[in-house]
């Protein structure tokens, strides 16, 4: 069984962004929340932002391209419409942040949210309005009329993750992360179902118990299987998957029923050989699946490093460890 | 080929990955697991060193006093797992055997520790003290419950008597206060002044106390066999904190115990050597060590520059015949007697003075090279009906051989081992014969296997009835 500790956590550091990239996300969401809180009509709406995504869910993979600030106004009137309030949003943040080097608009007025470019960071920040809804919830434009809303509750995913990850000692955001990853690895970047959903995937799998482990290699390999078997029943079987910050809500994810197969496919793939490397004894065989499963990162260095003793094609190098490897010829009963 | 560091690696994953099927989980970079034993489980974690797999892992309870403590752990409540003899083949480096070690470890310790090997080291249980002089103590025996002083000498603090601390002294000539204490058979370790001084007579401690005591000499046993460990006593301003000194006993067994085990038996012996010349005098030094008791030493010549670095003899030596320079060696440096040592500056081409050796000694050892001697030595030897050994190198220092002389029950001599003399490559003035090439190394491999012969005729146990022949190769010199 080959558990591979160290170099899961090396793989966990490999796809972890880096502190720039941490602090670069934290300077230009401040910059953001900062500009809408500083606007009047906004402030009369009671304006409160707070950071969403998985950058705040601690969640995100190398590298950081974007972070989403959620603009929660507790007393927005409710005549106030959606493209309004989106349209003043851009025009607040537009007048903030101007143009870049090159004399193109910071600001991208976008379905939900605008988005403002941070060229030095090669960072975009997410500006999303949104009005209170009921039971709790909140609500943020969505498309089609000028006052078409559609509810959501980011922050409540914020909370889900970090009770599973208490529950699970802090394996639940390493599996995502891993599942992340992998996904990218399988999938391509940018492929869709992406990062959101895969991460909700694994949070139901977790959720229904379906994940359990003492290591990561086990935890991965059985998070695997968990969101494959959901990922099935969801394209073949038809059953919906919950949204689970919302009640009684199916999640929606822009995707084609041809991209969730394929999803299906790569992870129930994966799931099988992430089981066949966790019963391996050769650690540099199981190894090889690893690399295989998690990819490389930007740099075209493997996520999965290679255990000490083995060669890059999976081999025992000559001269690695091996239990009762005779290193004092003479044996015992020495003296000197 | 893999770097140290990759092969440590490699081992560690290795050992790693058996933990984890062990069902030890990996935490803040140790491993915590549970052992089953009788009246577990217990919960260890174990903690690979940096220099793992040639240095053994440690292992601490998770619980620490749910363990007893016993003289089966350390200062730090790790378990005593590895003994320093027992480091054969790296055997911690199976994560499945040493689970098992540990495992026995409980069990044992379940078992109240029948069998127990009495380590004597008490002193493992204490932090070491500031003051890293080695301490020098005699018997102890007639100083058990007495106050003692001891002094500075060169490097060491040595016990020299009974003493008590002036009124108003000052501690910085080096001088120490002690009291030797006898605390009889100890059940688990004394780790602190508290419990030590529960052990102790109320006057001993009130000195202590009073800091008139600085050193305690404690005696102890475990299973029968005795144990001294030196303490220092520290006043940290908050209380009283035992710190240990290192020490060593200064004793007749102390200095035999190291001997090997014909020590006794030679003590009794007297040993003639011909020539204490190379050769001789390192023939003369390791049957000194080994303890034999009396020397006679027959030469001529004088200790030379170029003689030192092959031969027993120091540069203070210089000019003084090599008889009377080994006889200074043996009396300091192995402490024997100036009656024990006979200074002969003769020629051993002499019979009525062979004669007189082979019959007074317990055997002559020749180690002139002289082949007149050896050939004399033989004859005399022979009529006498005793055996003499010949001790010399061959072949510019290529060869080294020992006879007996002559064989024992009248075996065949070994056949010549002389080759082909090389052309001499240096002269000294006044010298007849070139300087022989023999590196010193194969000097003292020649004197070694003499002396092993030597002690083996001595103890009634001869090595082989012809002696040996050992070829070395060039290489090698």
């Amino acid at each position: 069984m080959a558990q591979l500790t160290a170099q899961f956590k090396a793989a966990l550091s490999a796809i972890e962004p880096d502190a720039a990239d941490k602090t670069n996300a934290a300077d230009a969401h401040q910059q953001v929340r900062a500009a809408l809180e500083a606007d009047d009509r906004l402030a009369g709406y009671g304006i409160d932002t707070i950071l969403i995504g998985s950058y705040k869910r601690n969640v995100s993979i190398k590298r950081i391209k974007d972070v989403d600030v959620f603009g929660r106004m507790e007393d927005s009137a409710d005549d106030v419409e959606a493209q309004d309030i989106l349209d003043h949003f851009f025009n607040v943040l537009d007048d903030e942040f101007g143009v870049d080097d090159d004399g193109g608009p910071r600001c991208v007025r976008q379905d939900r949210s605008v988005q403002v470019s941070f060229p030095e960071y090669d960072l975009y920040v997410d500006a999303v309005p949104a009005r209170p809804h009921t039971g709790g919830t909140w609500e943020i434009p969505e498309r089609g009329d000028d006052d078409e809303w559609v509810e959501t509750n980011p922050d409540e995913l914020t909370s889900l993750t970090t009770a599973m990850n208490t529950t699970h000692d802090g394996y639940y955001v390493k599996i995502v992360k891993l599942l992340r990853q992998t996904r990218r690895a399988q999938m391509g970047k940018g492929s869709k179902p992406g990062g959101l959903f895969i991460e909700i995937l694994t949070y139901h799998a977790f959720e229904r118990g379906l994940v359990s482990g003492t290591t990561l290699a086990e935890y991965y390999a059985s998070a695997l299987n968990g969101v494959s078997s959901i990922l099935d029943d969801y394209v073949y079987e038809g059953v919906e998957i919950p949204d689970p910050t919302l009640d009684d809500a199916a999640l929606r994810v822009r995707a084609t029923d041809q991209q969730f197969k394929d999803l299906r496919a790569a992870l129930e793939d994966a799931a099988s050989r992430a089981d066949d490397a966790l019963v391996m004894v050769d650690e540099g065989k199981a190894a090889l699946i690893y690399q295989d499963l998690l990819g490389e990162d930007e740099d075209g260095e493997q996520v999965f490093p290679m255990p000490p003793g083995y060669n890059d094609d999976g081999s025992k190098k000559e001269n690695a460890y091996t239990p009762g490897d005779p290193k004092v010829p003479g044996g015992s009963h020495r003296f000197g | 080929m893999i770097d140290r560091q990759e092969y440590q690696d490699s081992a560690r994953l290795r050992f790693e990955e058996d933990l984890t099927r062990a069902g030890f989980r990996e935490d803040a970079g140790t491993w915590v697991g549970p052992i089953e034993h009788k009246s577990g489980p217990s919960t260890v974690i174990i903690e690979l060193p940096d220099l793992f797999p040639f240095a053994a892992p440690r292992v601490k309870p998770e619980d620490q006093d749910w363990t007893a403590w016993s003289w089966h752990r350390e200062i730090d409540g790790a378990l005593c797992l590895v003994a320093q003899d027992d480091h054969d083949d790296l055997w911690w480096a199976d994560a499945t055997a040493f689970l098992g070690h540990v495992t026995r470890w409980f069990e044992q310790a379940d078992a109240g520790w029948p069998d127990d090997r009495p380590d004597l080291d008490l002193e493992r249980y204490f932090e070491p003290s500031d003051d890293r002089r080695l301490v020098i103590y005699r018997d102890l025996e007639g100083f058990v419950g007495k106050f003692v002083r001891l002094v500075r000498r060169g490097e060491v603090v040595e016990l020299i008597g009974p003493g008590t601390r002036p009124p108003k002294s000052r501690v910085r000539d080096g001088t120490r206060y002690g009291l030797v204490a006898d605390l009889g058979m100890l059940t688990e370790p004394v780790t602190t002044w508290k419990s030590l001084a529960e052990l102790l007579e109320h006057d001993a401690v009130r000195r202590v106390e009073a800091s008139e005591i600085d050193t305690l000499l404690i005696r102890y046993e475990r299973d029968g066999h005795p144990a001294t460990v030196v303490l220092d006593v520290v006043n940290t301003g908050e209380g009283l904190m035992l710190r240990g000194l290192a020490s060593a006993p200064d004793t007749t067994e102390s200095r035999t115990a190291r001997a090997g085990t014909s020590y006794e038996t030679l003590q009794e012996k007297k040993v003639t050597v011909l020539g204490v010349g190379a050769v001789g005098s390192f023939v003369v030094d390791a049957l000194a060590r080994a303890g034999v008791g009396a020397f006679v030493l027959v030469d001529t010549d004088v200790v030379k520059p170029g003689n030192l670095v092959r031969h027993i003899a120091d540069h203070r030596s210089i000019g003084r015949s090599k008889v009377a320079a080994v006889r200074a060696h043996l009396m300091s440096r192995h402490g024997l007697r100036s009656d024990a040592v006979t200074a002969e500056r003769k020629s051993a081409m002499d019979a009525d003075l062979l004669e007189m050796l082979v019959a007074d000694s317990d055997i002559v050892v020749d180690a002139t090279a002289d082949f007149s001697v050896t050939a004399l030595l033989h004859q005399i030897a022979a009529s006498r009906g005793r055996h003499a050994l010949s001790a010399y190198l061959q072949n510019d220092g290529r060869t080294l051989r020992v006879d007996v002389l002559p064989t024992i029950g009248g075996a065949e001599p070994l056949p010549s081992s002389a080759t082909e003399a090389s052309a001499p490559t240096y002269y000294e003035a006044g010298c007849g014969s070139p300087v022989s090439p023999t590196p010193p190394q194969a000097v003292i491999e020649a004197a070694m296997v003499a002396a092993r012969h030597a002690v083996g005729l001595l103890t009634g146990r001869p090595l082989t009835p012809a002696g040996e022949v050992r070829h070395l190769t060039t290489e090698t010199l």
